[in-house]
């Protein structure tokens, strides 16, 4: 049950417009700035553990060729398939990510090795909770940390009613959204398109207006709220119909606006689409601080392939998307973080099927804003046996509750305060910005 | 579709219709009764547990176990003993992949496409191949609607997330149709234990989770002896070295399927459960009895293994037996009944199930070994069953909602197609989960702003015609005034859903209707009427179970 979203309704009343606070006037005045000068975060989830390995490639150290025999990316021309991508005397990106080279070259891209959740949780959805809840091992935490982020910042974000802060670019939230600040989870074109739609159920899900309260009133009002399950579930199938019908109609009309400037080549794929309407919501200067994106399909157990195959092809479709992306917003990319995360590394070595199992430290991009680029960051401690988690998988030496901490405070200028996340002080990550 | 049966849908689903509403009209006047059970009135406790054990509550539904008795309806539910309708029957015997061996389905629909097949050979390959798996959705959709045998049809529902496997996946798309009713109809009513063993053995299980790959590997004796032979040396070496375990169904068998995450187990159990399971695998297309479970003792991992703290004796005579004594000991394990129990009375009663039902419901599971009857009778007769706080709590996941729709309506559903992909827009197609979790059963899974407009844009298609292979019966608008279009809403209302309206909906359609009409003195019935169907299909009152 969604504790959260009932506890905001205590204390907000009802809707969107309540969450609110009082419309000061000086709102109005400087809404349009404001919103010109919203910083963005762009949040990727690789759901599945995506392989850290074969992504930043640690190609100097020969324990990674012993490992993975059949699934390596070689260290130069030559070898089997293309080689990696060199990004220093170290590491190399995979072979597909060709079209992030020249944004690292120009300091623009920070992969984070050995960053990830100190949980010891092999399990996919645990580990993805744990992570987008910001609250390793909790099961009692309920709303996501982006969606803490939002709520903590709505006083401060106003009331424009135009705004649309964030948005998921799928039909259902990712557990980093989920919360109780209502954030719109995209539907598909024939949702969007359908005109009859949101006239039909503005009327079902409004509040009663002037007409409410001359005979509802009384009979169920004041009766202690956990006595009336009926009522409280009401209450939260409401709201969310009015965040429907709310969050809808800003985002319609902004994919309506008319778009100044050319727009870079995306994918025809999900992912290259919904990356594109972020362009399109960020460039229209609505207010977007937070976007989210899953790419799924990244549990790699079987052929998971090494320059070429399944991961290649994965790789691939980000990475072009991503350059794209950033071609998109120009001057705007200044503004705008990209941050590509997933629940786990792989081990590291490579399993009896040409693929790997789930492992333990994983790694991260941040890509654009002011991320000190260049650079791949986290401290690495190599692939000796006794060098790795539970003598299999890389160790996590970088929790990636700082990196959310640091990527806060330093991109969108929120110190996270005492309690943000649960039992635990964040430290900022040396170096990142 | 075949004419006969369309016509034997249309006149049966409207015979239905009509029969229902005119007793439930009557009875709205009746005062409550039996007001024992925590403030539910005698309707409302009806109501809640048809929510339950149904999928959708109809006001013809609520007529008859008011005429029966819960107890009496469920027990008879429990042996599923009801004969479905000849037209589903007729629908059902029309695919003819429904009863077919995994191996039958390769055999029948799956063809060699040659190298040199023209574009129309390989398009032809292609539909046949897909016919399968478009027949276990159809069939469980038209099962879900109008079957009678409701109760196994929910059960089915949670067991089919419970072990899911997805048809995205290679050839489990052939292997799903024996799988849906081998393992989760067949014991959807019987065994827990049966079931899980049903589905550890089941090809689609062994694939979908890799089991089927997982080996020991190589020792160093046997890379030598491949050495010594001298033939073919690299790629042998090669092939032999890269056997090795595969720990993915090993952990969702713990994880998923028994104990819940991180009860009871560690990582050290999972690799010796995966061990205990290598050479669990499936027999060849060319072999004697194809695509069937395999034990392959050359792939077996010997030796003692330890899980959960219990020695599992190298079986050197059957090592088939040191799997089946995994599944066994997690039968019989507390954390088993804990967590199936959980999440059954999760699905059945509550989001947030009390702990003391759980735990009474858990002593049924593990007293029975799951026999899932006693445990669906225990969750009924439990004293936190009937409670006002689980009455209309659970919101409806997308399949309840679609097919609660079309309960509700009467439709007559003579494709799948459209209604698989409606789901597929509100992220719950069938049989096709992301993964092995299977889909949440909770509200707030769901509950996303966004997330209900594809629940409106159903209901507004369904009503209006859009989908394809999806009528509503002209019954339903049978005998609206057609020049008083401020009475259609009640009408309909009355027909559709068990609970009343709230003020709130009432008005908003109210002020709908009238819009319309002002805008169109004479609006039609065939015109408006679908658009209120919509609006109470769609509205929070119709969003809860």
């Amino acid at each position: 049950m969604n504790f959260s979203r009932r506890s905001f309704l205590k204390v907000a009343g009802a809707g969107v417009g309540a969450l609110a606070l009082p419309a000061f006037a000086w709102r109005g005045l400087f809404a349009q700035e404001a919103a010109a000068a919203t910083r963005s975060l762009v949040v990727i989830y690789l759901r599945g553990g995506a392989d850290a390995l074969n992504i930043v490639v640690p190609f100097a150290d020969s324990r990674y060729y012993e490992l993975r025999p059949s699934i390596a990316i070689a260290p130069e021309a030559g070898g089997e398939g293309a080689p990696v991508i060199r990004l220093d005397k170290q590491f190399g990106l995979h072979p597909s990510l060709g079209a992030l080279k020249p944004h690292f070259d120009a300091a623009r891209l920070a992969p984070i090795v050995c960053t990830g959740s100190p949980h010891t949780t092999r399990s996919h959805f645990d580990a993805q909770d744990f992570m987008e809840y910001g609250a390793p091992g909790s099961r009692t935490v309920r709303d996501g940390w982006l969606n803490r982020y939002l709520n903590a910042t709505n006083k401060a974000a106003g009331t424009d009613a135009t705004r649309l802060r964030a948005v998921a670019m799928q039909s259902l939230l990712p557990r980093s959204l989920r919360g109780e600040y209502p954030v719109l989870a995209v539907p598909d074109d024939k949702v969007l398109n359908d005109g009859k739609l949101i006239d039909l159920f503005d009327d079902v899900y409004k509040d009663g207006g002037k007409q409410e309260g001359e005979k509802n009133s009384g009979e169920k009002k004041d009766a202690p709220k956990d006595m009336m399950g009926e009522r409280r579930e009401e209450d939260s199938v409401k709201q969310t119909g009015k965040d429907t019908v709310e969050t809808l109609k800003r985002y319609k009309e902004i994919l309506k606006r008319p778009m100044e400037g050319k727009r870079a080549t995306f994918g025809v794929d999900k992912f290259g689409r919904a990356m594109r309407d972020i362009a399109t919501c960020i460039r229209a200067n609505v207010g977007l601080e937070v976007a989210s994106v899953d790419v799924g399909g990244w549990d790699d157990h079987v052929n998971e392939g090494g320059a070429e195959g399944a991961l290649a092809q994965r790789l691939k479709t980000l990475g072009d998307n991503l350059a794209a992306f950033l071609e998109d917003l120009g001057p705007r990319a200044e503004s705008t973080l990209v941050y590509v995360m997933t629940e786990f590394g792989r081990t590291c070595k490579e399993n009896g099927n040409e693929g790997t199992d789930h492992g333990h430290g994983g790694c991260a991009f941040l890509l654009g804003g002011k991320v000190k680029g260049g650079k791949v960051h986290g401290q690495w401690s190599g692939l000796a046996e006794k060098d790795l988690y539970q003598k299999r998988d890389l160790p996590v030496t970088t929790d990636y509750r700082d990196v959310f901490a640091t990527v806060l405070a330093q991109h969108m200028k929120f110190e996270v305060p005492k309690g943000f996340f649960p039992d635990y002080s964040p430290k900022a990550v040396a170096g990142l910005f | 579709m075949k004419l006969t049966s369309r016509l034997a849908l249309a006149c049966l689903s409207g015979a239905m219709l009509l029969a229902a509403w005119a007793p439930v009209q009557a009875q709205e006047a009746r005062p409550d009764q039996g007001n024992a059970s925590k403030g539910l009135s005698e309707d409302q406790r009806i109501i809640h547990f048809l929510n339950r054990f149904t999928l959708g509550a109809t006001p013809r539904l609520l007529a008859e176990v008011k005429a029966k008795g819960m107890k009496a309806w469920l027990q008879e539910q429990l042996k599923a003993a009801a004969s479905e309708p000849q037209f589903l029957r007729d629908r059902l015997g029309e695919m003819g992949s429904l009863e077919l061996s995994a191996a039958q389905i390769v055999d029948n629909y799956v063809e060699q496409v040659g190298r040199d097949a023209t574009p129309r050979e390989r398009r032809e390959a292609q539909i046949l191949e897909n016919i399968p798996q478009k027949e276990l959705i159809d069939s469980i959709v038209l099962r879900a609607i109008y079957s009678p045998n409701q109760v196994r049809e929910v059960s089915a529902d949670f067991f089919r997330n419970h072990f899911a496997v997805s048809v995205e996946k290679g050839p489990v798309k052939w292997l799903a149709v024996e799988y849906e009713r081998s393992v989760v109809r067949h014991h959807a009513l019987g065994s827990f234990a049966q079931m899980l063993k049903a589905s550890a053995h089941h090809p689609a299980m062994l694939f979908y989770l890799d089991n089927c790959l997982s080996s020991r590997p190589a020792t160093p004796e046997e890379l030598e002896a491949i050495k010594r032979r001298g033939k073919n040396v690299p790629e042998r070496i090669e092939q032999a070295q890269q056997r090795g375990l595969n720990e993915n169904y090993a952990r969702e068998l713990l994880e998923l399927h028994t104990l819940g995450v991180d009860n009871y187990y560690t990582q050290d159990d999972v690799i010796e459960v995966a061990k205990c399971l290598t050479g669990w695998t499936i027999t060849p297309r060319n072999s004697a009895k194809p695509l069937t479970f395999w034990f392959r003792r050359d792939a077996h991992c010997s030796g003692d293994k330890v899980v959960l703290g219990t020695t599992i004796k190298a079986d050197a005579q059957n090592p088939v037996n040191e799997g089946e004594a995994v599944l066994e000991l997690l039968i019989g394990h507390e954390g088993t009944a804990r967590f199936l129990a959980w999440k059954l009375c999760r699905w059945l009663v509550n989001d947030e199930p009390g702990e003391a039902m759980v735990k009474r419901i858990a002593d049924v599971f593990q007293k029975t070994r799951g026999d899932l009857a006693a445990v669906y009778l225990a969750i009924f007769e439990d004293p936190d069953f009937f409670t006002q706080a689980n009455y209309l709590s659970k919101y409806k996941r997308p399949f309840e909602f679609v097919v609660s729709a079309l309960r509700a309506t009467g439709a007559e559903v003579t494709e799948v197609d459209a209604i698989q992909r409606a789901l597929a827009g509100m992220a719950e197609p069938l049989y096709r989960c992301d993964n092995p979790t299977g889909f949440y059963d909770h509200a707030e899974a769901w509950q996303d702003p966004g997330a209900m407009a594809l629940r409106w844009k159903a209901a507004l298609d369904f009503a209006k015609g859009n989908v394809r292979g999806v009528r509503l019966p002209a019954s339903l608008y049978a005998d609206l005034p057609e020049d008083k279009p401020m009475e259609w809403k009640a009408l309909l209302a009355a027909r559709l859903l068990c609970v009343p309206l709230s003020d709130n909906t009432s008005r908003a359609i109210d002020d709908f209707v009238a819009r319309a009409v002002q805008a169109n003195s004479r609006v039609k019935v065939k015109d408006l009427a679908p658009e209120i169907v919509a609006g109470l299909l769609g509205s929070p009152e119709f969003q809860k179970q």
